[in-house]
């Protein structure tokens, strides 16, 4: 007789990895006329694929729309495959599916054409992913958000900001944006024109939501992580792109509120400057 | 609260900590008559300090009859049920909502907002799917911290899980496996409850399964391990009707006996669900109506379990909340000695339609709430024109 360790083992493998002995399943399952052993497990082997896949279609809807399903299926089982859940939630299966992608699209010249329309399924599953965090975050929605505007951010310049944790910024070489609005109404997406651009995706009364931004946008949001005024950042901004300082300031001063008042950005509280901050705000 | 590794043992917060200790990859090979008197003297304490000496049954509130909370229904809740103008306090649609807890770990969304205005009004359970209290992997403490944290939260009538296991060598299949009924299984999950108990300071609730095979080295049938099993750890039983009417036609058993031979004093709670014929086999797929076979069993539970707290569990093809409260509403209707619903019968032509997958609440979930995001945001007032505080039912009062 089996112990429960050695019977549970072997029952991973044959589910799992659909390695069958034999042997030991007639000497394990049960078996008769209504249904073999075999038969038995293979409703849960079965089972076990299925519905890891229906989580990664859900999941990757657009994704799943625009390769055709026997492609996703090819991608998402050969994920699920290297790399089975260990995980309590399935929330978590999904999340390296992006970087498998990366991982495994075949090699192409640098720069080339090819290169850039076989990086689509990695690009469009990291939006994806974004998405479902941006769903589950804490997000904005039940934070006191302060009324930022340009005469508090002038007098303010060490003010700290960093993203929300619905908030995410990425580069993309697509406009993904109708092909997600597609799938959301229930239609098939379009393949996406290819075209560079910087995507915020964002929370805002527990909807997320998609805006392009431009670049100085996007690197301002990207090196947003609580540790940098925002007039170090102004700085590094106008340093990496050979923007103007005056310009982006003026830019800043009143982008900046509105990145707080739709959640993009919280206000960090710094020890010993909180106070001062909520003063400046009664003042104003 | 202190967060433990995964995997570890607790060091200070689980009482039963040495017991945790114990509970390694190999330690089905060793706790058997020993570790049986110690387990069974920490299981004593255990039901003593949580679920005393008397029945469970007994203890837990009667809440009649509810339904899965769905992320599908988030709308018509807060357009009706949950709002305020709408609303006559005295007309409830249901008595209670189940949740499926993982789908409420790390999650702080809409869902977790939904879950707050539900409370406001409902009785809440807690119903999980990945304890795996039968696996030989260690217990998860990671898991049952976050457990811990959602229930000190949440404040739920009772906290249930499955007689079964989920996954091994950290590997989770996300479905709901079965053990084999021996002596040896039976003391490691004794062993595992009374530390699980332990941790959360509470009676956990377990189900009986739906199974698709049966292993050889079986020395007890299901009833008798679930006896012995709530007998030695206080435990309470929720009795999915719908799994023993699908498992006694995969197995051949006599589901009337199957139920007469339950615990009835520790059965907190019953299920009821659809299910799919496959022809030599029935699947619990959760995604249909409950069929008159179900029913019947139904009946017999609660005569055995007068007014035992009731949910219908519906996970794919969910319905609209309306019809899924008609269907639940059939459960009050067998208490009047009426036999509703349809007779279950294998239809070979509906088996063309594709694959049958058991469908464990937890997937299906989270499925919905993706699509349930996409629906919100075709509707465009509760987007930008709709304060969702208005929904605040509390608040309103």
């Amino acid at each position: 007789m089996q112990k429960l360790n050695e019977l549970q083992h072997w029952f991973g493998r044959a589910v799992i990895r659909r390695e069958l002995d034999y042997d030991t399943l007639l000497e394990t399952i049960v078996d008769n006329e209504q249904l073999s052993a075999e038969r038995r497990l293979g409703v849960y082997a079965e089972g076990y694929q299925l519905r890891l896949l229906e989580c990664m279609r859900a999941e990757y809807a657009c994704l799943d729309a625009l390769l055709s399903r026997e492609l996703f299926d090819r991608f998402a089982l050969n994920y699920l495959s290297a790399r089975p859940s260990t995980s309590y939630t399935l929330f978590d299966l999904g999340g390296e599916f992006a970087l498998f992608l990366a991982n495994t699209r075949p090699p192409m010249p640098e720069g080339s054409e090819q290169q850039t329309a076989m990086k689509m399924p990695e690009q469009l599953a990291q939006l994806e992913r974004y998405r479902v965090m941006s769903i589950r975050g804490k997000g904005s929605e039940h934070s006191e958000i302060p009324t930022l505007d340009a005469t508090i951010l002038l007098f303010q310049p060490n003010f700290l900001f960093k993203r929300t944790d619905t908030s995410f910024v990425m580069a993309t070489d697509f406009d993904f944006s109708p092909a997600i609005e597609a799938v959301d109404n229930d239609q098939q997406p379009d393949f996406p024109e290819q075209k560079s651009q910087h995507l915020l995706i964002y929370r805002q009364g527990y909807r997320v939501k998609l805006m392009t931004l431009e670049p100085w946008q996007a690197l301002f949001l990207q090196s947003c992580d609580g540790h940098y005024s925002w007039q170090a950042q102004q700085h590094l901004v106008s340093e990496q792109l050979q923007l103007s300082g005056g310009d982006l300031l003026s830019q800043l001063i009143t982008w900046l509120p509105q990145m707080v008042s739709m959640g993009v950005l919280e206000l960090v509280e710094q020890e010993g400057t909180i106070g001062s901050q909520k003063a400046v705000f009664s003042m104003i | 609260m202190a967060t433990h590794t995964n995997n570890s043992a607790p060091n200070h917060s689980a009482p039963n900590s040495s017991n945790s200790n114990n509970n390694s990859n190999n330690n089905s090979n060793n706790n058997n008559s020993n570790n049986s008197s110690s387990n069974k003297s920490s299981s004593n304490k255990n039901a003593t300090d949580t679920a005393s000496a008397s029945h469970l049954a007994d203890q837990l509130p009667k809440l009649g009859f509810g339904v899965g909370l769905r992320s599908c229904h988030f709308e018509w809740l807060l357009k009706n049920d949950l709002n305020p103008a709408a609303l006559n306090p005295v007309e409830r649609p249901v008595d209670w909502f189940e949740i499926i807890s993982e789908n409420f770990m790390d999650n702080h969304g809409f869902a977790h907002y939904m879950l707050d205005r539900v409370r406001e009004r409902y009785p809440i359970v807690m119903h999980g799917v990945s304890l795996s209290i039968g696996s030989s992997d260690p217990l998860n403490w990671n898991y049952l911290t976050k457990l811990n944290a959602l229930i000190q939260g949440i404040q739920p009538a009772w906290v249930s899980d499955h007689i079964c296991w989920t996954g091994i060598s950290g590997v989770n299949t996300h479905d709901l496996l079965p053990l084999p009924y021996t002596e040896e299984s039976l003391r490691h999950v004794i062993q595992r409850v009374n530390e699980v108990q332990d941790f959360l300071q509470r009676p956990l609730v377990l189900e009986n399964p739906s199974s698709y095979l049966q292993f050889q080295q079986s020395e007890l049938t299901e009833p008798e391990f679930i006896n012995a099993l709530c007998a030695e750890t206080g435990c309470g039983l929720l009795l999915d009707v719908n799994n023993v009417f699908v498992s006694s036609f995969n197995h051949g058993f006599d589901a009337e006996e199957y139920i007469r031979a339950l615990p009835h004093k520790q059965i907190v709670q019953m299920h009821l669900a659809g299910p799919t014929h496959c022809g030599s086999h029935i699947i619990d797929t959760h995604d249909t109506e409950v069929p008159r076979q179900v029913w019947q069993l139904y009946q017999l539970a609660q005569q055995l379990t007068p007014e035992c707290s009731t949910l219908l569990e519906w996970d794919a093809n969910i319905p609209e909340f309306p019809q899924l409260v008609s269907e639940l509403n059939k459960a009050r209707q067998a208490l009047t000695g009426e036999l509703p619903g349809k007779e279950l019968h294998y239809q070979p032509a509906q088996q063309n339609s594709g694959p049958v997958v058991s469908t464990p609440a937890h997937h299906n979930l989270q499925a919905h709430n993706l699509n349930e995001h996409h629906n919100l945001n075709e509707h465009r007032n509760l987007d930008e024109h709709y304060n969702l505080d208005e929904y605040r039912y509390a608040e309103a009062e």
